[in-house]
């Protein structure tokens, strides 16, 4: 499975409001959002995330009181950065396999 | 052979003394039992909450709002206190977490200012929980400005980090 129709999986999870990602250099490679202005928003948390990724786990799950966002990266494949933004009451289990599965495809 | 009962200062028996007091209109005799109670016994709601219903029968509305917001206090200290203990209980004998730690502030400072404005953004809300998966799972628990580091021992299945975390929230 190439690694854009796994995102495209991840996104027909129930409960996703949101999946970006962005290459080694920052710069957008995929964006499927509900929300209209988010653009304007993910560019410091983009160029910190990529500033500073060797301190950071491979994913990182930020439960709010009713959304998760998950921040996630992998050095040996997938140099980039990932977000995606869902309800709290997600798949989660299904949402990590997905984005674990992303993060490792060569 | 003749029974002797013995006052003690300190018993929590005495409160039900200072209610009885209250019951029939004693109430000077109430507070100063109280206050006797007290000054050996550490101070507890149902203490302030005495005192309370005194200072509000003496009409004493200045002492009463003082009370008050001593009550407030104590209750949310003993609150947390509650909370503390059960997360212990249910924290003790896990053999897979590794260690607890609290943090004074966010896990994640470098990328702090970026999640809180791409979250407030959204209208998401702040973030209240984290779970850092890498070899070692942490978890982040936010309580009260600060954070508690539950890290987990390596090959942890993330069901059991996840179930630590809903058995905590359900505790909140």
């Amino acid at each position: 499975m190439k690694k854009i129709e796994y995102l495209e999986s991840i996104v027909k999870i129930p409960g996703i409001r949101g999946i970006y990602v962005f290459d080694e250099n920052g710069k957008e490679i995929y964006r499927e959002s509900t929300f209209s202005r988010d653009k304007e928003y993910y560019k410091l948390l983009v160029e910190s995330f990529l500033k500073n990724k060797e301190k950071f786990p491979e994913i990182l799950y930020l439960f709010t009181e009713k959304h998760l966002l998950i921040l996630a990266h992998n050095e040996k494949f997938f140099k980039g950065f990932l977000i995606s933004i869902s309800f709290k009451d997600i798949n989660l289990g299904l949402l990590r396999i997905k984005i674990k599965k992303f993060l490792n495809i060569d | 052979m003749e029974e002797t009962l013995k006052y003690d200062p300190k018993s929590s028996l005495i409160l039900d003394l200072v209610e009885e007091y209250i019951n029939h209109y004693l109430y000077e005799e109430a507070e100063t039992l109280l206050k006797d109670y007290l000054k050996d016994s550490p101070i507890t709601p149902r203490a302030i909450k005495l005192w309370m219903r005194i200072a509000e029968l003496q009409k004493d509305f200045e002492k009463y709002k003082k009370l008050k917001e001593k009550y407030e206090k104590i209750e949310k200290i003993y609150f947390e206190e509650k909370i503390k203990v059960k997360e212990k209980e249910l924290l003790k004998g896990k053999k897979e977490i590794e260690g607890i730690k609290e943090l004074d502030d966010f896990p994640f400072i470098e990328i702090k200012e970026g999640i809180e404005i791409f979250l407030k953004g959204l209208g998401l809300g702040n973030v209240k929980k984290i779970i850092a998966e890498d070899k070692n799972a942490i978890l982040y628990i936010r309580k009260n400005e600060k954070w508690r580091e539950i890290k987990f021992k390596e090959n942890t299945k993330f069901s059991n980090v996840t179930w630590i975390m809903k058995s905590i929230e359900k505790i909140e």
